[in-house]
Parts: structure tokens; C-alpha cells; sequence
């Protein structure tokens, strides 16, 4: 802490400087020995101006001899002091300083233009001149007494040399003028032995050597010595002991020159008593300038000193108490520089002297109001008033509390203010109460106010009654009206039927009770009616008397109505329940009573016999009970309590089961150490109908999932609201996303649809929303990966109960699968209808087929009988009938192949051929049909032998075929031409004819069965229509191909059958000779033919003995083997299927003898199939031939046939 | 399934058997007609050989053959209705 200056300290401080400046100034003109005019005034001027730091000097001197006028002006540097600056300053003194009789001025503008400055101006006489000694500063204080006093001593010295000066301009009478000053008493002389006389201060004067020369008055005051006493002793005498070598330490340092610092010192009275005192000492010089002695002015210090104490005690007490005090505390000196904290601003605030220093305090105040603070304050720091003020400061925690801060001015005795003393009172926890107490006043009225309660007091004595704005309010009464006839206002408020008894209440509560209460009503505007309750008490005197009533009144007009409510309510309730069946129960938790109604208890054992807690639950079904249990509990817990819901089954007392549902809730009240159960209640219904229901709409569900998920059926549902779609996973396969979409709205689905769908499908949507149809169709979808997609779709819309339509549900199947099939069905329809086409042409024919050949045969016969005389006739009529025979057997063949092909059982019997054989053959077998239609046939095969790897019989067949087909589609007398050509590893055969052509459109059917084209009607016959697809069926089996060429109709045809040729290296022995050549070459066989047809048997007998074997003939498999054991035949052509034993047994029996064991055995049979044939070899014959056998190859077998007994084949 | 007492399998079976009689029997007379024409050209120098084989022929060959035939177009066309 900075100690306060000390006001008295400094005053003598000023004192003991303004003695020496005075000293120092009478002192200057021995220094001005020599000089002129100019520079006297010069050197005056310089020395006032340093010693009273001026800003402004200005010293004139008039007609000083020859010098003239003597004219120096000094500013200070700020002021600026260049010759224009002086000229400018000069001229602002001349018109204040021209005017005599006047009062100088005391300011004039400041030089440096800024403000003004303050003047003292000093008028003196020089000669006939008056002299002007100007002095400014821009202190507030200036002109202090010191520099009054300075300017007056530096005025009369420069005009007491100047006058010398002018009457004698010698430097010699100057000279004399300066001694006569300083050797005689003059003025200054004057002065300064007033001041030592009536010094307060003692003044002495002593020698080097420490001898007194001088005493005055003050100092016999202060040291109890008077002048004759201490004047020629030695300052020793003052001195204490302890303080001894203060004297010779100052003689020490005058003597070397240097400065004696002013101190404060002890020195010893006359009597022996200490006094303290401040010391200044100054040397005192000869006129030479030698210091020959010294000056001690001492002021006696020991009040200064005591009041020192005692203020420094007083300011450890202050400065203890501002600690001491709960208070934050500080103080500042009179500019406002805080220069102390006690200890709670620090603890307070949580900061340091350094920190706060001054105007550091800021820191610790809201920037809020910090301006305002700082405003106030420099306020009051102008203005010197006392202020306070409320502002939050900054607490070590950060946390900003409201202080009530007070600052004081302490002042001196001359009212100056000398420091600030001020206090900030945390009132933080004041202003809370205030807003606690406010926000309770606040909160009652509020309440007051919302609860619409009424407060009033009724004074008895004075017939006053005091009521709040509620109370009027709630009786609708002004407060002004009461004045009159206050109670009146409020009666005449009740409603009419229940004034008497409120007033009744209150007589008898005012006579003989304390308390009281009443419900009445109050009438309101608009025919309104409130219901309020009115409670008070009766407030006694010490006689008994009542001498008033402070009450409430409460409005419970909702409370009347909720009551009101909470009947109905419960009536509501209990026909709810009655219309829902529901059973209600109530279990008391502390005594586990359960409280039920009659439905609950018919529910539970199905009679209205009270049922027990306990009972109840032991009606529940055994494997629901613990479950409820658990349900129970979770409801019932004070944590977290779980409402309770849960079905379950319960057991009647004749074992029936019924489902029922139960719904209740535990009810809990705060209670001292948490909340507590107070009842669990709620209701039960029998919901075992629904329960059934459930479980057959559950299973109804299922299956119809299951139908609809087997079915790949997707279903959707339409909201026609929102526009939204919820659909099976199955719904978004059939428009081709195998994952489920987002979203599917009605515009995404027409999207998918084929576009030439989409028009007739928009229209039949539309068509159901407006006539709520179905809608029902089929129609092409077009998925993501563009392949089109066959649906149908079902809808039918649903809506609210109100019969607004807002949905449509639906299903959709993607039907691509079936809509193929369909294709395919109808497209087999069409074949088969086309195949039927053909097979009823094909029967057709068939039956005429069959018919045509039977007729010339029997007509031959009967020409054959008439042409007996007729050799040539008879052959030509045979060989028609041979042809004929031919014709139908052929035909029969044809058929049995086509069998045979189509049910993949036809064989070929490959062996190398040659292809010059084969059409020999085939020319053969069709020369007849060639030879009835008169035509040409022209055969042109090449000259090399062509070899093929074939069945020559089938081969023979299809040339044969194909021959035949030209035959017949070739009029009379036309041209046929069968060729061959090699063409590389193949060979090419062709069947030209010139025949009727085929049409264009027909060409590609060609070979398909029962195919035929229009013949001309002349021809008859049209054949079945099938030798050409089992011409194709062989040649592809040889590995081979056939095609068609015509130009159209009546243009001729061309078939061409191409074959691969047998090359060299495959060529082996040569192909056996065709049977015709080898025919009837052998005879003389012995032949046994064994057939139960007799004419067959018979016709047989007679041809194979033309041949010229010898022949027997049995007409039954035991027959045969008779005749063939005494016969012993070389040829046994056996039928098969024959009466009492057929041919297989025959055929056995006659392998196990030893005779027949090496017989040539040949079956001849109507049956030709592999099988038959498999059979045949398996019973033990050596051939099979089929009827009707070819006569020729019989004659070949016959020939091959060993004579004697035969060897296998 | 027991396809022995299914009246349709049992009736295609039937129908097959028939068929594969005609067929037989068909031949059967063919080839009386056909041997009996061969034998016709051998016996043609003797009379009574001659009228025999041609009688053989009519009723042996072709007669049967007609009826069977008929026989054939009546199945024929009962399977085609």
C-alpha cells in the first residue's frame, strides 16, 4: 500500500524550497558584475523561469541608458519559442498591458493556440519607466503565493540594479551599486528578516566549524534556548549522543560542496526532551562564492509526527477492519487510482494487487454495464459525491452475483478530497429472497386467481367487509359498489334458494361455533349458475364475542360438474360393460381380496357364487396360470409397472375350457419412502367365440396362402386414396423383378403393359371404379429385360363401412406358361383337325383301295372260265388278275411298313448291292403299272457298277415306289425316266416324269403321310398317301435323302434319291443273284404243306408240284408231324396259326425227332412281324416267309433246299 | 392302377388282336389267290384241274378276301366316328 501523502510535509517542504529559491535570487546579481542591460535582464529572467517552471516568461524594461527598452521573452518548449512566436506573444500583452489604472489580466490565450494560459503579471518602477514582469503557467494552481512571492523578489532586484544602472552607466557605480545593495539594508533586507522573524521554523545559522551565529525566535520555541544562550555554542549542543556524527557528516558534505538532502532528525530540547524535527540545510557563501557557513531551518515535526502515528495506526486499524468486514472494500486516491482491496475482494474475485491495480477492476465486471460503471464513476470523481450503485462482479468461479457497491469520499481539512473509500455487499442472496418472496407472492396470487378462491374478512365490530378482486370478481360485484352496503352486495349475489341456508350457516357458526362451511350457488350473467364453497372461521374478543370472520370462497363449479360427469360417466360405464359382456375386479393388494362382479364370477366358474382370490386363480388353466402370474406381478411392481393384457384359458367346474381376456392396470399412490400399490382392477370378457373364430380364420389364412403361394398367385391391394400398392413378393415376379420393388402405384403397372393392351385395360380400370365392377382380363406385360409376359388379372374393389370405395384387391398370375401351351394345343387342334381331314380322305381311299383290285380278280375269273378255248386270253386275264393281286398286297405291305416305321420296328437287312440290281428289280416289280398306263419308261444308269450298302428289297421298294407314283400322276403314253449319276462318294437317282406336276404350295408336303394331290378323275386311282412318306423314312435309313422338284402343274416332277455309294476298299463278294434268275432251276423235292386253310393249303400243293416235286399236304400241326414222320419230306412249309397245334409245336416237336431234326422247315404265314419271325426261328424253322409267298422265292428255297435231309441254314 | 380291367386297354387290345387277324387272314387269302393264279398257268393244259384251282380260287381266295375286306372298311370307319 502506497502511504497517502502527507499534506503538512509537503507544505513545509514548499516553505523550506521558496526560502532558498529567495536566497538563490538575491544571491543572482552578484553573478551580474560586467554584464549589460540585456543580458541582466537575461540572466534574471533564465533563473526565474527555470526556478518556477514557467511556460511563459515575459520581462520588459524601459529606456535603461543606452540600452533602450530591454525586452526578453521565454516560453517552454510545448509553447514553442522562436523570434515570430515572441513577436506574437509579445503583441497579445500590449493592448492589456497599455492600459493604466487597471487590473492585469490573470489569462490569456495560450501561445501554443490550444486553451489558455495562466498569467501573473508584476508592475515596476525602472527610472522614469515602469518595468513589466510577466510569468504564465498552464498549471490550475498557478500563481501559487511562492511564485508571487519569486516574481516580486526577481522584480525588485532587477530594478534596483537597473536604477543604478541608469544613473551611473559606469560598471564601476554598478559595481558600488551592487555592494551598496548587498552591504546596506534594503527592501529585500526587509523582507527576509520578517520571514526569519516570524518563522514558525527555527532558523540558524552556524559556521563551518558547527558554531551558532544565528537564532531566532522559533527556535528558542523549539529547542528552550534563547538567542544569547545558544548564539557562539556549538550545534553539538542539539545534537543526542546517538545521532553525533549527523553534524560532522553534514559539515563533511557542505564543505566538499555537495547538497544536504532534507531530513527528518531527533535533536535534544534545553531540558532534555527530544524533539523531532526536519532539517533543512543550505550553505551559506562569502562574496566570493566560498561556503562559509551553513543555514538550518528546523521545523519542529513532533505533532506531524505523533499524527503520523497516529494515522498509521489508524490506517493498520482501517486497513484491519476493511479485512475484518464481510464486505469486498477498497479504496483510491482522489483520481480515482485504486491503490488497496481488503482480503475478501481478493478471495472474492480470485485475483492479485497487480492485477487490480488502478482501473484493473474492470476486468472483473460485466461488459454489460462496465460503460455505466465507468460512467458513474468518473462522475463521482468529478463531482466528488458520494454514489452507489448495483452491478454484478465476476467471482473466482466465473459466476457473475449482484453487489450493492457504495463509494465514499474521505476529504482533508480544507475539504479536499483525499481518498475514495468504497464497498461492494454481495447482495446476491438479498436479491434472491426478493424474487423468491416476489415469485411467492406472485404464485399465490396466481393460484389464488387460477383456483378462483375468493379471500375476505367480515368485520362484525365495524360492519366492514374486506374482499379481494377474486371474490368480487367470482360474485360478480364491484369492489366500488361494497361501499355502501357491503354484505348486501354479496347476499343479494347468492342464488335465491340458497341464501337463507348460507346465512343461516354463518349466524350459527358467528353464535356458537368456530368453523364453518357451505356450498351454495351464485348467480352469474346470462342465467349462468356457479357452484363456490365458502369456508371461514370466528374470531373472538376475550368475551366471547365475535368480532370477526376471515374466510374463502372457492369456486368448485367444475368440481360440481366433473361430478356430475363422473356419474354419468359411471352410468356410461356400467352399460358399456353390461353391453360388453365385461366382467370387472378389484383385488385388494394388502388383503388379496378380490372383489368381482356377477359376470366375472359366471365367466370364472359359471355361477354367481362369491369366488375367492385364490379360487380364481385356480380356475385358470394349469398351463396359463404361471404366465399370468408373471403378468400380474409385471403390473403390479412399484418400478416400471407393465399394464396388464393377456388371454387365457379357465376351467369350469364341469371341465368345459373357456377363453378369456383380461385387461387391468395396477393403481399407485405416492407414499412416504416411494410409491405404493393401493389396488390392481380392471376387466374380463369371455372371448372364447372369437377365440374359435380366430383359430378358423387363422387356418382360413393359411390355406389361402398356401393356395396362392403353390399357385404362383401374386395379390395386391390397390389404395385408391393414396394411390399407394401393397403387394406379394409373387405379384412383382410377374412383371419380372425378382426382388421386391419399393413401390408400385396403378401408373407402374399400366407402364408394364404391352402397349397395344394398355388403352383397353385403362378402360376397363376406369370402367370399375365407376360401376364398381370386376375387373377381370388377360393381357401382355412387357418385363425390364423386354420379353413379353402373359397375365391375368382379377380385382374387385372393397371399401369403408360406409360403402365408399377405396381399395381394390386383387390377384395376378402370370399365365405365359399356359397361354404357350394353349398356342400348342391349338396348334395340335389344327393339326389334329387336319390330320383327321386326312385320315377320313385316307380311309376313304383305303376302302376304295381295298375294293378296286377285288373287282377285276373276280371278273377275271369269270373270264377265265369263258376263255378256256383261248390260251392267250387266259394268260393276258391272269396276269391282270396277277397285277390286281399284286396291286392289293402291295398296298397291304405299304401299310404294315408305314406301321412299322412309325413304331421304330422296321429293320433293314444291309448287304452290299448293286445298284443296277436294284432298279432292275424295281423296274420289274412296277412294269405292270408302266405297261396299263402305256408309257415310256427310259432307264440310263452309268456303265461302272455302282455299289451301295443297302437293303435291296427296300431299296428296290422305294424306285419301285417312285416309278409307281409317276405311273399313276402321269397321263397315258407319257414319258419316264429313272437315272443314276455319281456325284462324288454319292450317287444321285432320279424318277422324271411328264406327268401333272405339283403345284408350288405343295411341295414342301410331298412327303408328308397322307399327302396327295389332285389326279385327273379318269385315272381312278389315287393311291393312300403314303408310299411317298415311307419312300423317305427308308431312304433316310440308308442315310440317304430324297427331294422334290416340279416347275408346277403339268409341268412333270423330278425325284431325286441320293445315296452313298460302297468305295473300293469297302467292296466284297458280289451280290448273290436275284431269285428270279435262279427260279424253278431244281425240282424233285419231297414238300410237306401243312396249312388249316385248305384252298390255301390245296393251291399251295398244286403250284409247288407243278415244279416237279412230289408233295403232301396236312391241314393241322399234328397232322403235319404225322404225315411228315412216315413222309419223311426234304421241304416242310408249315402255317402257324393252325387248330390243335399251330405251327411253333409243330415246328418244336419235329426238331426233337430224329428225322426231322436236319428237315428244311419254312414257315408260311399271315404274320410278318420281327417278333413272328423271332418266334418262328426260336421254334425251330429255318424261314419265314409271308403270305402271300412269293412263288418264285418259294421255287428258289425249293431249289436251295439239300435233297434228302436238309441242313440248317 | 390295374390295367387289366381298364375297359379301354382292354378294348384297344382287342381291337389290336382283330387287326392282326385280318391281317393274317388277309394274306392268308392273298396267297391263296396268288399260288392259286400261279397254279392256274401250270394246270391250264387240264381241264378239270383247271376248274378246280379256278374254283379253289373264287371261294377259297376271293370271296373270303371280300368279306374280309368289308370286314376291314367296317372297322376302319367305325374307329374313324
Amino acid at each position: 500500500m502506497r502511504s497517502p501523502e502527507n499534506s503538512p510535509e509537503q507544505e513545509d517542504r514548499r516553505l523550506r524550497q521558496t526560502v532558498q529559491d529567495i536566497v538563490a535570487l538575491t544571491a543572482l546579481p552578484t553573478t551580474w558584475t560586467g554584464l549589460s542591460p540585456q543580458e541582466i535582464v537575461t540572466s534574471l529572467s533564465d533563473a526565474l523561469f527555470d526556478t518556477l517552471s514557467l511556460d511563459l516568461l515575459y520581462l520588459r524594461v524601459g529606456e535603461v541608458g543606452r540600452a533602450g527598452v530591454v525586452e526578453v521573452v521565454r516560453t517552454s518548449t510545448k509553447s514553442g519559442s522562436d523570434a515570430v512566436d515572441s513577436e506574437r506573444i509579445r503583441d497579445s500583452f500590449a493592448s492589456t498591458l497599455s492600459v493604466h489604472g487597471e487590473d492585469p489580466p490573470t489569462s490569456i490565450p495560450h501561445p501554443s493556440g490550444s486553451g489558455t494560459l495562466r498569467i501573473a503579471v508584476t508592475q515596476f518602477g525602472v527610472a522614469s519607466e515602469v518595468g513589466v514582469l510577466v510569468i504564465g503557467s498552464d498549471n490550475r494552481e498557478f500563481p501559487t503565493e511562492r511564485d508571487s512571492l519569486l516574481a516580486r523578489v526577481g522584480a525588485n532586484e532587477i530594478n534596483t540594479v537597473l536604477q543604478h544602472w541608469n544613473a551611473d552607466e559606469d560598471g564601476r557605480r554598478l559595481q558600488a551599486a551592487i555592494a551598496n545593495s548587498s552591504a546596506e539594508p534594503d527592501e529585500t533586507a526587509r523582507f527576509l528578516a520578517s520571514i526569519i522573524t516570524s518563522s514558525n521554523d527555527a532558523i540558524i545559522s552556524k559556521t563551518l566549524d558547527g558554531t551558532i551565529r544565528s537564532w531566532n525566535a522559533a527556535a528558542e520555541r523549539i529547542f528552550g534556548y534563547t538567542a544569547e544562550q545558544a548564539i557562539g555554542r556549538h550545534i553539538s549542543m542539539l545534537i543526542p549522543p546517538e545521532r553525533a556524527g549527523e553534524e560532522d557528516r553534514i559539515i563533511a558534505q557542505l564543505r566538499a560542496g555537495q547538497r544536504v538532502e532534507h531530513f527528518n532528525t531527533v535533536r535534544v530540547k534545553s531540558n532534555g526532551e527530544r524533539v523531532y524535527v526536519s532539517l533543512t540545510i543550505s550553505p551559506i557563501r562569502d562574496a566570493e562564492g566560498r561556503i562559509i557557513g551553513a543555514s538550518k531551518i528546523a521545523r519542529d515535526i513532533t505533532r506531524q509526527k505523533e499524527a503520523e502515528e497516529q494515522l498509521r495506526e489508524s490506517e493498520e486499524r482501517f486497513v484491519q477492519l476493511g479485512n475484518a468486514i464481510s464486505q469486498l472494500a477498497w479504496m483510491a486516491q482522489p483520481d480515482g487510482h485504486i491503490d488497496w482491496y481488503n482480503d475478501r475482494w481478493y478471495e472474492y474475485t480470485g485475483t492479485t494487487f497487480q492485477e487490480m491495480e488502478g482501473w484493473g477492476w474492470k476486468s472483473v465486471h460485466a461488459p454489460e454495464v462496465l460503460p455505466e460503471v465507468v460512467e458513474n464513476w468518473q462522475k463521482a470523481l468529478e463531482s466528488g459525491e458520494p454514489f452507489e450503485m448495483v452491478f454484478p462482479l465476476k467471482g473466482a468461479d466465473g459466476v457473475f452475483r449482484p453487489f450493492l457497491t457504495r463509494i465514499i469520499p474521505f476529504r482533508d481539512r480544507d475539504g479536499r478530497i483525499i481518498r475514495w473509500f468504497g464497498t461492494n455487499t454481495d447482495i446476491s442472496g438479498v436479491k434472491r429472497t426478493e424474487e423468491e418472496l416476489q415469485e411467492a407472492r406472485s404464485r399465490l396470487e396466481s393460484t389464488l386467481t387460477a383456483g378462483e378462491i375468493g379471500t375476505w374478512e367480515y368485520d362484525t365490530v365495524q360492519n366492514v367487509l374486506r374482499a379481494d378482486g377474486n371474490l368480487a370478481r367470482m360474485f360478480g360485484v364491484s369492489l366500488d359498489a361494497t361501499a355502501d352496503s357491503p354484505i348486501e352486495s354479496y347476499l343479494s349475489a347468492i342464488h335465491a334458494d340458497d341464501r337463507e341456508g348460507v346465512q343461516g350457516v354463518i349466524k350459527q357458526a358467528m353464535e356458537f361455533g368456530d368453523d364453518y362451511e357451505v356450498e351454495f350457488r351464485i348467480d352469474g350473467p346470462d342465467q349462468s349458475v356457479r357452484w363456490v364453497i365458502a369456508r371461514g372461521r370466528v374470531e373472538r374478543d376475550h368475551t366471547g364475542q365475535a368480532i370477526r370472520l376471515p374466510g374463502v370462497v372457492v369456486d368448485i363449479t367444475e368440481q360440481k360438474q366433473i361430478e356430475k360427469a363422473l356419474q354419468e360417466n359411471q352410468e356410461r360405464l356400467r352399460l358399456a360393460l353390461d353391453s360388453a359382456e365385461l366382467g370387472t375386479w378389484n383385488i385388494d393388494p394388502e388383503s388379496n381380496h378380490l372383489t368381482s362382479d356377477e359376470r366375472f364370477r359366471m365367466i370364472f366358474h359359471a355361477c354367481d357364487e362369491p369366488l375367492s382370490y385364490e379360487e380364481a386363480f385356480a380356475a385358470i388353466h394349469p398351463d396359463d396360470r404361471q404366465r399370468i402370474r408373471d403378468a400380474v406381478d409385471a403390473a403390479t411392481r412399484l418400478e416400471d409397472p407393465i399394464p396388464y393384457a393377456a388371454e387365457y384359458r379357465v376351467v369350469h367346474p364341469d371341465e368345459s375350457i373357456h377363453w378369456v381376456f383380461a385387461k387391468g392396470r395396477g393403481n399407485f399412490e405416492q407414499a412416504a419412502g416411494g410409491s405404493k400399490l393401493t389396488s390392481f382392477d380392471g376387466t374380463v370378457m369371455d372371448i372364447t367365440q372369437q377365440r374359435q373364430m380366430q383359430e378358423d380364420l387363422r387356418d382360413l389364412a393359411a390355406r389361402l396362402q398356401f393356395v396362392v403361394e403353390t399357385s404362383q398367385i401374386g395379390v395386391w391391394d390397390l389404395n385408391l386414396v393414396t394411390g399407394s400398392t401393397r403387394r406379394s413378393a409373387i405379384h412383382d415376379k410377374c412383371f419380372g423383378y425378382d426382388d421386391p420393388l419399393d413401390e408400385w402405384s396403378y401408373e407402374d403397372f399400366l407402364g408394364h403393359v404391352h402397349p397395344e393392351d394398355r388403352a383397353w385395360v385403362n378402360e376397363r380400370f376406369q370402367q370399375t371404379i365407376e360401376h364398381d365392377e370386376e375387373w377381370s382380363f388377360e393381357c401382355r406385360v412387357i418385363w425390364p429385360n423386354e420379353s413379353v409376359h402373359w397375365i391375368e388379372v382379377h380385382g374387385s374393389s372393397y371399401g369403408k363401412a360406409d360403402g365408399a370405395q377405396t381399395s381394390i384387391l386383387g390377384t395376378v398370375k402370370d399365365i405365359t406358361g399356359r397361354k404357350r401351351q394353349e398356342n400348342s394345343l391349338r396348334e395340335l387342334a389344327a393339326r389334329l383337325s387336319e390330320a383327321d381331314r386326312r385320315k377320313d380322305e385316307f380311309l376313304a381311299t383305303l376302302a376304295h383301295e381295298l375294293r378296286n383290285p377285288l373287282a377285276p380278280i373276280r371278273t377275271g375269273l369269270e373270264v377265265m372260265r369263258l376263255s378256256m378255248g383261248n390260251p392267250e386270253m387266259l394268260e393276258e386275264v391272269r396276269r391282270t388278275m396277277e397285277r390286281q393281286t399284286q396291286q392289293l398286297i402291295t398296298l397291304v405291305d405299304d401299310l404294315l411298313d408305314v406301321s412299322r416305321i412309325t413304331k421304330g420296328k422296321l429293320e433293314l437287312h444291309k448287304s452290299r448291292v448293286k445298284l443296277s440290281d436294284v432298279v432292275q428289280s424295281a423296274v420289274e416289280s412296277s412294269h405292270p403299272l408302266i405297261v396299263e398306263g402305256r408309257h415310256e419308261l427310259t432307264v440310263e444308269i452309268p456303265d461302272q457298277e455302282i455299289e451301295l450298302n443297302a437293303d435291296a428289297n427296300r431299296l428296290a421298294q422305294v424306285l419301285s415306289n417312285l416309278l409307281n407314283n409317276s405311273s399313276k400322276y402321269t397321263p397315258e403314253g407319257g414319258h419316264i425316266r429313272l437315272s443314276a449319276e455319281r456325284q462324288g462318294n454319292d450317287v444321285n437317282i432320279a424318277v422324271a416324269d411328264n406327268g401333272i406336276g405339283i403345284p408350288a404350295e405343295m411341295l414342301g408336303h410331298m412327303f408328308e403321310m397322307l399327302t396327295q394331290i389332285a389326279r385327273p378323275q379318269e385315272k381312278g386311282y389315287t393311291g393312300l398317301g403314303i408310299g411317298l412318306s415311307l419312300v423317305k423314312s427308308l431312304v433316310e435309313m440308308h442315310g440317304g435323302r430324297i427331294d422334290v422338284y416340279s416347275e408346277g402343274v403339268d409341268k412333270g416332277s423330278v425325284f431325286s434319291v441320293r445315296l452313298p455309294i460302297v468305295s473300293e476298299s469297302q467292296r466284297e463278294d458280289q451280290t448273290p443273284e436275284p431269285t428270279e434268275l435262279r427260279a424253278n432251276r431244281c425240282v424233285g423235292r419231297k414238300v410237306l404243306v401243312v396249312d388249316d386253310n385248305k384252298a390255301a393249303a390245296k393251291t399251295l400243293s398244286m403250284a409247288v408240284k407243278m415244279l416237279g416235286n412230289e408233295v403232301r399236304s396236312a391241314h393241322n400241326g399234328q397232322e403235319g408231324i404225322a404225315v411228315a414222320e412216315l413222309f419223311l419230306p426234304d421241304v416242310i412249309l408249315m402255317d402257324i396259326g393252325m387248330p390243335r397245334m399251330n405251327g411253333y409245336e409243330a415246328a418244336r416237336h419235329i426238331r426233337r425227332q430224329a428225322w426231322g431234326r436236319d428237315m428244311l422247315l419254312v414257315a408260311l404265314t399271315g404274320w410278318g412281324q420281327e417278333q413272328d419271325r423271332e418266334r418262328t426261328l426260336e421254334a425251330g424253322f429255318n424261314h419265314h416267309l409271308v403270305k402271300p409267298a412269293d412263288p418264285a422265292t418259294i421255287a428258289e428255297l425249293l431249289a436251295d433246299s439239300p435233297q434228302g435231309p436238309a441242313k440248317d441254314k | 392302377m390295374n390295367l387289366d380291367k381298364d375297359p379301354a386297354a382292354l378294348e384297344a387290345e382287342k381291337r389290336r388282336e382283330q387287326l392282326r387277324q385280318l391281317e393274317h387272314d388277309m394274306k392268308t387269302y392273298l396267297g391263296v389267290i396268288t399260288t392259286g393264279l400261279h397254279a392256274l398257268k401250270l394246270v391250264r393244259e387240264n381241264p378239270d384241274d383247271f376248274d378246280e384251282m379256278h374254283q379253289t380260287i373264287e371261294k377259297e381266295g376271293v370271296d373270303p378276301l371280300k368279306a374280309i375286306v368289308a370286314q376291314i372298311i367296317n372297322l376302319t370307319l367305325k374307329e374313324s366316328e
